[in-house]
């Protein structure tokens, strides 16, 4: 082992120690307060308030079972027998507390930087517009700048705490915090947000559905429990049942979300070319930040609130057709404006309504801005035919053939040494120049 | 060859220097001079040989062919003309046009098209500022480029017909209400009855297959009439364990022969069957390849071998070869296994019977011990 790990190995122990321990150990003669003080910080605003609240109050912890010494891989067992239960931020290492102290200190320095620019974010709101030289748009425009500086600072201010990032790690962020808000945006955009824009583009729901559109919401999408990549041909035995989203949004506050999931290849007969038909649509559904999971098939109960207006339809391809795009949309609501009306809704998309479903047109009619995005494909397979016929649909009894396009060039006379005799003047031939081959 | 050639005067020189003297000196003096004899090979090209070039003159490799194959290259369709998936639009040397909507690009970087509709050129500033375009719209009055974030145009072109179900059901009946087919089933007798009587009876003697099982049996019997001595008490156990293992092998040969006589029976069952298939001439007849199949082995046709190459025959051989060792192989590592095994089970057995002797040994002493001292007791009571 070297030196390194061997300098590095009670401090991955003691991360992935739970507070139960921590709590156990209580050494009098080291008592060094806690670097982070975000995790009992509820109110965003308040970072100043709260400095000497215990770092180690915020957040749920493991299950001690996870925790336990006879647990996880051969160093960590070794390590947990070695170091005795000394908290993290307790580990007798001077280099380490010296970082800490660090740390700490420029903590200090952002936490009152903060404390400054609210003072100065008060006095401003407090002055005349009309004393400024710039008048009314200056001030709300330094306004916007300085609560943005505000914003940066609260993150900066908690960005080298390794006990946020542990947190986070282990999935115990609060989401209701900045900085774990930020963290998580940092990871979505990463990878994630990478694949998605990805498969936006390649699968043209640009200039298909939407002419712009960003994604700036994490949307993950499971059917049966299994997630599903975006962009994945599902068996339509698999997707005959809602999906459920896993969507986490990176922006503060309540709101009130749209869910829009849509076919956009329905194949068009009378015109020869594709529309789109709504496969489920559900309005006013209340999300924030700390929210999670969103069981389609449970929206419009009361623990997840929400309006139903478009049930689920299962997705389904004839035999034949090209794969269907099958999109799902989740839509900011407009803040001020309150829910949406759902019998308005229903009337507008329910029952045939269904059919030549228009996203940009429901965007406009709702003042609904798209936010987070996943899709999956859908073929013809073995189970299409018993999945209609379990819901009703028609249409499983047809099949698409290729239309035959028929030549444009008019049929040329025959050539050529058989050709010509062919006629009565070579009768004497016509028995190696007919039937032959 | 230059020399050849400058010699050539001088060797005239000579030849007409030898010639009896018919003129004056300065006459022959003039014609020895190089000058008069360079004037002579002038006069008679033809006597002296022609030269041609043998390198082209200054710029003639420049020039083109006057009437080279023609390339037939440009434009095979013209804006707005109707077109149709692979017919081309334009034949070039490189891309000086490339494949805008619903046109595709060739190998030869020929443009087709890839829908029916009407030919587009031009140009769109957004995807290349430099580059010119072929497309093919479906309405002759659209314009290309389509504007930027419309939704694409795009085209079903299938039409609906009945699905056709995979489940096509094989008529049986012909069309004049007669069966297509015959299957013909050879009879085969069951011999589970015949094994079922007898294992009811005894467990001595079981339904037998073979000589060496009614050798046994025969020994077994003698075994049971032998008159039945008190063995000592080796003795029995050795005589049970012989009895064990005749017992076991017996047991083990007639379930062979069991499934030996099943499985014949099953290949005699489908050998047995024969399929009969309604002719033209309403006779029932089997397929010829069937009966093919009857003479060799099932899949293989009498005189129809691939005679392949020497090598691959080899190869063939060489495979089954080790196809037949590994198998050899496999059966040798079982057999060891097993004589493992039976080893083992005849140690164990060994070591049991060696206990119950040494029991019995110690009996038989502690026995003598009690008798001798049994007898030196009486022997006192009778001093």
């Amino acid at each position: 082992m070297s030196r390194c790990q061997q300098v590095v190995r009670p401090l991955v122990r003691s991360l992935r120690q739970g507070p139960s321990s921590t709590a156990i150990y209580q050494s009098p003669s080291i008592a060094i307060r806690s670097l982070s003080s975000t995790a009992s910080r509820k109110d965003e605003g308040s970072t100043t308030q709260q400095q000497g609240a215990d770092a180690t109050t915020g957040g749920e912890e493991l299950p001690s079972a996870l925790l336990s010494a006879e647990l996880g891989s051969r160093r960590r067992r070794a390590a947990l027998a070695t170091t005795g239960e000394v908290p993290f931020e307790q580990l007798p290492y001077q280099c380490f507390q010296e970082a800490r102290k660090v740390l700490n200190q420029d903590r200090q320095e952002k936490l009152a930087k903060i404390v400054a620019e609210t003072e100065k974010i008060k006095r401003l709101e407090a002055a005349d517009a009309s004393t400024m030289r710039g008048g009314e748009p200056f001030k709300q425009k330094r306004l916007r700048s300085l609560r943005a500086h505000v914003e940066e600072l609260k993150i900066l201010a908690d960005i080298n705490d390794p006990l946020v990032k542990r947190r986070f790690e282990d999935g115990m962020g609060d989401m209701s915090k900045p900085i774990y808000r930020y963290l998580a945006n940092r990871r979505w955009r990463a990878m994630d947000y990478k694949i998605m824009t990805q498969r936006i583009t390649q699968f043209n729901i640009i200039p298909d559905i939407l002419p712009k559109f960003d994604p700036t919401m994490d949307v993950k999408m499971s059917f049966r429990g299994c997630q599903t990549q975006p962009g994945s041909l599902l068996s339509s035995r698999i997707t005959e049942v809602p999906p459920t989203l896993r969507m986490q949004v990176f922006d503060r506050g309540e709101r009130l979300l749209s869910v829009v999931v849509m076919d956009a290849d329905v194949p068009d007969l009378d015109t020869d070319s594709f529309t789109r038909r709504c496969h489920f649509l559900a309005a006013n559904i209340p999300w924030d930040p700390t929210k999670n999971l969103l069981s389609l098939r449970q929206v419009g109960s009361p623990q997840i609130g929400g309006d139903l207006a478009v049930p689920w339809l299962p997705p389904f391809a004839q035999k034949g057709s090209p794969y269907h795009r099958l999109t799902v949309f989740v839509m900011e609501q407009t803040p001020g404006e309150g829910p949406i009306d759902v019998a308005k809704l229903k009337e507008i998309y329910d029952g045939p309504g269904r059919e030549k479903f228009g996203l940009k047109s429901f965007r406009d009619k709702f003042g609904l801005g798209p936010v987070g995005f996943n899709m999956f494909r859908s073929e013809w397979d073995e189970h299409t035919a018993a999945v209609m016929e379990r819901h009703g649909i028609p249409g499983a009894d047809i099949e698409f053939k290729r239309q035959r396009i028929v030549t444009l060039k008019t049929p040329r006379a025959a050539k050529g040494w058989e050709a010509k005799r062919q006629k009565p003047k070579y009768r004497g031939l016509w028995k190696y120049s007919k039937r032959i081959a | 060859m230059h020399l050849i050639q400058l010699r050539r005067p001088l060797q005239r020189a000579a030849a007409s220097s030898c010639r009896p003297l018919a003129t004056s000196l300065t006459d022959r003096f003039a014609q020895l001079s190089i000058a008069n004899a360079n004037a002579n090979a002038n006069a008679n090209p033809n006597a002296e040989g022609r030269r041609y070039a043998s390198v082209k003159s200054q710029g003639a490799y420049k020039l083109k062919p006057k009437n080279p194959i023609p390339k037939k290259l440009g434009a095979k369709k013209t804006g707005d003309q109707f077109v149709q998936p692979g017919n081309i639009l334009y034949k070039q040397r490189g891309t000086i046009w490339h494949p805008g909507e619903n046109a595709i690009i060739g190998r030869d970087h020929t443009i087709h098209a890839a829908a029916t509709g009407y030919v587009k050129y031009y140009r769109d500033p957004q995807r290349h500022p430099k580059r010119q375009y072929i497309g093919v719209v479906f309405n002759k009055d659209d314009k290309l480029p389509y504007p930027v974030g419309a939704p694409r145009k795009r085209k079903f072109g299938f039409v609906a017909v009945p699905r056709r179900t995979d489940e096509s059901v094989e008529p049986t009946l012909g069309p004049s209400g007669i069966p297509l087919s015959v299957t013909r089933h050879e009879e085969v007798e069951t011999p589970v009855a015949e094994t079922e009587a007898p294992t009811a009876a005894t467990s001595e003697t079981k339904p037998t297959s073979g000589a060496p099982v009614a050798a046994v049996t025969e020994a077994q019997t003698r075994a049971s009439i032998l008159p039945t001595k008190s063995l000592s008490p080796g003795n029995a156990i050795l005589a049970t364990l012989i009895k064990e293992k005749v017992q076991s092998r017996q047991d083990y040969e007639a379930r062979m022969a069991a499934l030996k006589a099943e499985k014949e029976a099953e290949m005699q069952a489908r050998r047995g069957t024969r399929v009969l298939r309604l002719q033209d001439d309403y006779s029932y007849r089997e397929s010829n390849w069937e009966i093919g199949r009857l003479v060799n082995d099932v899949g293989s046709v009498a005189g129809t071998e691939k005679t392949g190459s020497r090598k691959q025959k080899m190869r063939s051989r060489r495979r089954s070869n080790e196809y037949v060792k590994k198998a050899i192989k496999i059966r040798k590592y079982e057999k060891a296994a097993r004589r493992e095994q039976y080893q083992k089970f005849v140690a164990a057995k060994r070591e049991l019977r060696t206990n119950a002797r040494a029991e019995i040994a110690a009996k038989e002493k502690e026995n003598i011990k009690a008798k001798l001292a049994s007898q030196a007791a009486e022997k006192k009571v009778e001093a």
